[in-house]
């Protein structure tokens, strides 16, 4: 009996660690900023994302849709840099970020390789939904960080891109 | 004489005062410039332009936190929308690519 007290603790202790979970962008990351020569960088967490709902007017469709999916987001962290020459980073900066998406819960869903280039989606399984989304995008001269943590709706996402009159983010 | 005169005499005549007017009169002017005297005096005067500027002060400390707190979610709102901007052109982009890549 105490044995199965003791495992139950164990997997509440591990899920709650898990869905408590808040991710950090590693100082050699930031740092890269420097030698960008165009960097986005945006840490939106919960009481910024509520503040950033109750400016998004929702008589906008788009900004309806964007409202609709912030609205079960814990946080979302962006960075991207571009850069004028090759060699301005490495793979392994990288690795202080993937080794945050080791837990149970998280699963690589898709790995690109290609010279000069490495792709990764990472996916937090939160119960039967979709609770998170990592994407690291590695090019010789641009680097991109996407990190969503909370239920969403990939679909939708992915219908946003280029709206809200924003100039459309370039992605080779 | 014409009956103008009459009438003006009539309404012009003298008439004594009723008994006890002087000091009614005295009284009551008395008891006004005590009103006057209170509504006058210093304390009353520094209360009121206090009260003032604490309104005016409380009213300025509000705008500009309103208007602080306006701009901190404007900005909010433009970086929410740049992150889901970037995010679904990110998605975007692999799709095609993966897709590409198949059909190759």
């Amino acid at each position: 009996m105490k044995k199965i007290m003791f495992g139950a603790t164990c997997v509440l202790l591990v899920s709650a660690a898990a869905s408590a979970q808040t991710f950090t962008i590693p100082e050699r990351i930031e740092r890269l900023a420097a030698k960008a020569r165009d960097a986005v960088n945006i840490t939106l967490d919960g009481p910024l994302l509520q503040l950033a709902s109750q400016f998004l007017n929702s008589s906008n469709s788009d900004e309806r849709v964007a409202k609709d999916v912030i609205s079960k987001l814990k946080s979302i962290h962006v960075r991207t840099f571009e850069f004028d020459r090759d060699g301005e980073y490495s793979d392994s900066d990288l690795d202080a970020i993937r080794a945050q998406l080791k837990g149970p819960t998280w699963a690589r869903v898709l790995e690109s390789k290609e010279p000069g280039e490495r792709t990764q989606i990472f996916v937090k399984q939160d119960r039967n939904e979709l609770g998170g989304l990592v994407i690291l995008a590695a090019e010789r001269r641009e680097l991109s960080i996407v990190i969503i943590d909370g239920a969403i709706d990939l679909k939708r996402l992915s219908a946003l891109s280029g709206n809200f009159g924003i100039p459309k983010f370039e992605s080779r | 004489m014409n009956p103008l005169d009459d009438e003006l005499r009539r309404a012009l005549r003298r008439v004594d005062a009723p008994e006890g007017f002087a000091d009614r009169v005295r009284a009551r002017i008395e008891a006004t410039t005590a009103v006057a005297r209170v509504t006058n005096s210093g304390w009353v005067k520094t209360a009121v332009a206090l009260a003032a500027t604490l309104a005016i002060m409380a009213g300025g400390t509000w705008y500009r936190a309103e208007e602080q707190r306006r701009a901190q979610g404007e900005e909010a709102k433009r970086q929410v929308l740049l992150s889901l901007n970037i995010a679904g052109n990110k998605l975007r982009a692999i799709e095609m690519k993966v897709n590409h890549r198949e059909d190759r």
